[in-house]
């Protein structure tokens, strides 16, 4: 493992590395802390430019502009009270209220750090946990792997809150969808209706520079939003947090546990683990109670700890087992791919240059980040404050000129349009895109295990069930799918007898 | 339209999808090796569960009402922004990238300088538009042409004149 990493510091260590890790990590801080846009923007966005880069320095610039991102998104929750990136949103309850107070160092400073600290043990657990389960995964079979795409995929649509039936339609849309183009077992094409240009299918490139870019941008320009102001906020220079980190080492420790845990788990991500985080730590902080929500500096190292330590989880399934757990690692996978790597158990044996350098990568990333965050915090509120007149055109531009790129014709600008357009439709009728994308990834990998199974199987469907990792899965699915049934089918339940009662009592 | 109704035209939308998918899928050739469920049957588990999901929409529509998704106005202008998006596609098909990305990147501009800038006159939103315009649209060009060697389209309309 060590040689791998010695090889790639040794490939990382030019200027251009250097320059492309730094480039990365100012740029996901840029966009992650302008609210609307976040680095998943800006990821889709590149990722045609990098057809014709070195695979390394693509891959190093991604993980770059990921951890920029995820950590950047505290900017805007701290100094508007808006968040720039949904993972942000718990730390916009304690931080925006010292910026009230006027005092915007002391929760910047706290999460810069706590930022550090949940993302570089994050990333050292999944370089020791990918080796393992590459091992376990190499042993494991088409069964196995089409029960885990459902699991993923059942825990995604599990988020539907309130409307499971609309985040199952999801599915049902992307699995119709995915069925146009090559057959995944013959190769041969299906349901084109006769037009060569669908011969490929969609690419899901054009598909989520249509859903999150184009879309994004026009929702910002219906809704009129406006550039934030933030240039009358004073940020002085960084201040080490020393005592406050001390006082919150439970706190940092047990955010780091559920951010990680929850990173790892397919489609769950870090918007739900800051919330969690946030809200164990407030239970248990029976001292403080009343301070939480008023400017509590534990409810600023809670998200932000769970918020970086999810990185490193979501990397381990997707390195690993070749399943991306959320839309950002959707997008490594394609970088990987563009350049001819194929994740999965398999990558560890035939390709762990590319993996550790990955890692190395976001090691070396995340410590610009710390930099770029201690040396540039003045600069923060010049950095919420840029003007969308300049920067929304040329996303724009870039977006459906990537989309040509992408399919090499004109085609691929009119999927990207349609995907908008679905896009839109979606958010209309209140069906959710997460389940949608998700299920858009796994769809070739679960079609093709699915029927790779049932080839060699003897009892058929049965057999899915009668592997234990496999049952396992099925259940875990089956499960999230129920509870998120049963549950809210209760709550209404009683909510209806509490306002009968309370009526009758009336 | 309300919450309920929303719902009962998503359903027909849901079902009618299925049944577009569901005829044409029945017309695909079956499977080519033994064991093997074949093409057909993807598209299938697709189409039955868009099919139900639709089903239940109309049967069990949502009661509760919810905000407005876009107001009127808003609805006019994402369809303003989007009419720019589809000019993207006819001008960088019609004339090529060298002329349409400045042209969007300009045209997007002035559209968003309304609302980040309000109280500027016209005229200097208009010149730092096109400056703007004149200056990334180039960085672009040598970005993808010189630095990525990338092929952009020229115009399909030229290459008609030259005929």
């Amino acid at each position: 493992m060590w040689q791998y990493i010695l090889d790639s510091l040794r490939a990382l260590a030019s200027v251009t590395g250097v320059l492309y890790i730094l480039l990365g990590s100012i740029v996901g801080l840029l966009f992650g802390s302008l609210p609307g846009l976040a680095g998943g923007t800006v990821m889709v966005m590149l990722l045609p430019i990098t057809y014709k880069m070195n695979p390394v320095l693509a891959l190093a610039l991604f993980i770059s502009i990921h951890i920029g991102s995820t950590s950047g998104g505290c900017i805007g929750s701290i100094l508007l009270g808006i968040p720039g990136t949904s993972s942000s949103m718990a730390t916009v309850w304690d931080g925006y209220e010292f910026t009230k107070r006027g005092d915007p160092v002391r929760p910047l400073s706290v999460a810069v750090v706590c930022n550090f600290i949940g993302t570089l043990p994050s990333i050292l657990i999944a370089m020791a946990a990918a080796k393992f389960l590459a091992d376990w995964g190499v042993k494991l079979g088409p069964w196995e792997y089409a029960a885990m795409c459902f699991c993923a995929v059942a825990m995604v649509v599990g988020l539907s809150e309130g409307n499971l039936v609309k985040g199952i339609a999801g599915v049902g849309l992307a699995i119709l969808l995915c069925s146009i183009g090559p057959d995944p077992i013959s190769g041969r094409p299906r349901l084109t209706f006769g037009n060569m240009y669908l011969y490929d299918g969609f690419n899901i490139i054009n598909i989520m520079l249509g859903m999150f870019a184009a879309k994004i941008i026009l929702l910002e320009y219906a809704r009129r939003t406006k550039t934030q102001d933030a240039s009358k906020i004073k940020v002085r220079g960084f201040k080490w947090p020393g005592k406050d980190i001390l006082d919150n080492l439970g706190n940092l420790i047990r955010s780091f546990i559920t951010g990680a845990f929850i990173g790892f788990l397919p489609g769950l991500g870090a918007p739900t683990s800051t919330v969690i985080a946030y809200s164990n730590e407030r239970n248990l902080d029976k001292k403080h109670k009343e301070l939480w929500g008023h400017g509590h500096i534990g409810g600023v190292i809670a998200p932000e700890v769970a918020n970086n330590a999810g990185i490193g989880g979501a990397m381990i399934p997707m390195l690993a087992l070749g399943i991306p757990g959320d839309a950002i690692m959707v997008q490594f996978l394609a970088v990987m791919s563009i350049h001819g790597v194929q994740s999965g158990p398999m990558l560890m044996t035939t390709n762990p240059e590319m993996v550790y350098m990955l890692y190395t990568a976001a090691i070396i990333a995340a410590l610009f980040v710390l930099l770029v965050e201690v040396g540039g915090m003045p600069l923060f509120p010049k950095f919420i404050s840029m003007p969308y007149h300049f920067l929304y055109p040329a996303i724009i531009v870039i977006s459906f000129v990537g989309a040509y790129m992408t399919a090499g014709n004109m085609m691929g600008v009119i999927v990207t349009l349609c995907a908008c357009l679905l896009g839109l439709g979606m958010d209309y009728f209140g069906v959710p895109t997460t389940p949608f994308i998700m299920m858009f990834i796994l769809s070739s990998l679960l079609e093709k295990n699915i029927r790779q199974g049932l080839n060699r199987s003897f009892d058929g469907v049965i057999d899915f069930f009668k592997r234990p990792v496999s049952l396992g899965f099925i259940v875990v699915g089956l499960l999230v799918l129920v509870l998120h049934t049963v549950i809210p089918a209760i709550k209404a339940a009683k909510e209806k007898k509490n306002a009968a009662a309370q009526t009758e009592a009336e | 339209m309300n919450t309920k109704q929303k719902d009962r035209v998503l359903g027909v939308i849901l079902l009618l999808i299925s049944l577009f998918f569901f005829y044409f899928t029945m017309q695909q050739e079956a499977a080519r090796f033994e064991g093997d469920p074949g093409p057909k049957m993807f598209p299938l588990i697709g189409c039955v569960i868009t099919a139900v999901c639709g089903i239940l929409t109309i049967v069990h529509p949502d009661k509760k009402e919810h905000k407005a998704y876009l107001s009127k106005e808003e609805f006019k202008r994402a369809a303003k922004l989007f009419g720019l998006y589809a000019a993207f596609l006819v001008l960088i098909w019609g004339v090529g990238f060298m002329i349409t990305a400045p042209l969007l990147l300009f045209a997007i501009s002035v559209l968003f300088s309304f609302e980040s800038r309000p109280d500027d006159p016209w005229g200097k939103r208009i010149l730092r538009s096109a400056i703007y315009a004149v200056i990334v649209g180039g960085a672009l060009y040598l970005l993808y042409v010189t630095v990525l060697q990338t092929q952009l389209p020229t115009g399909a309309l030229w290459k008609l004149f030259k005929k």
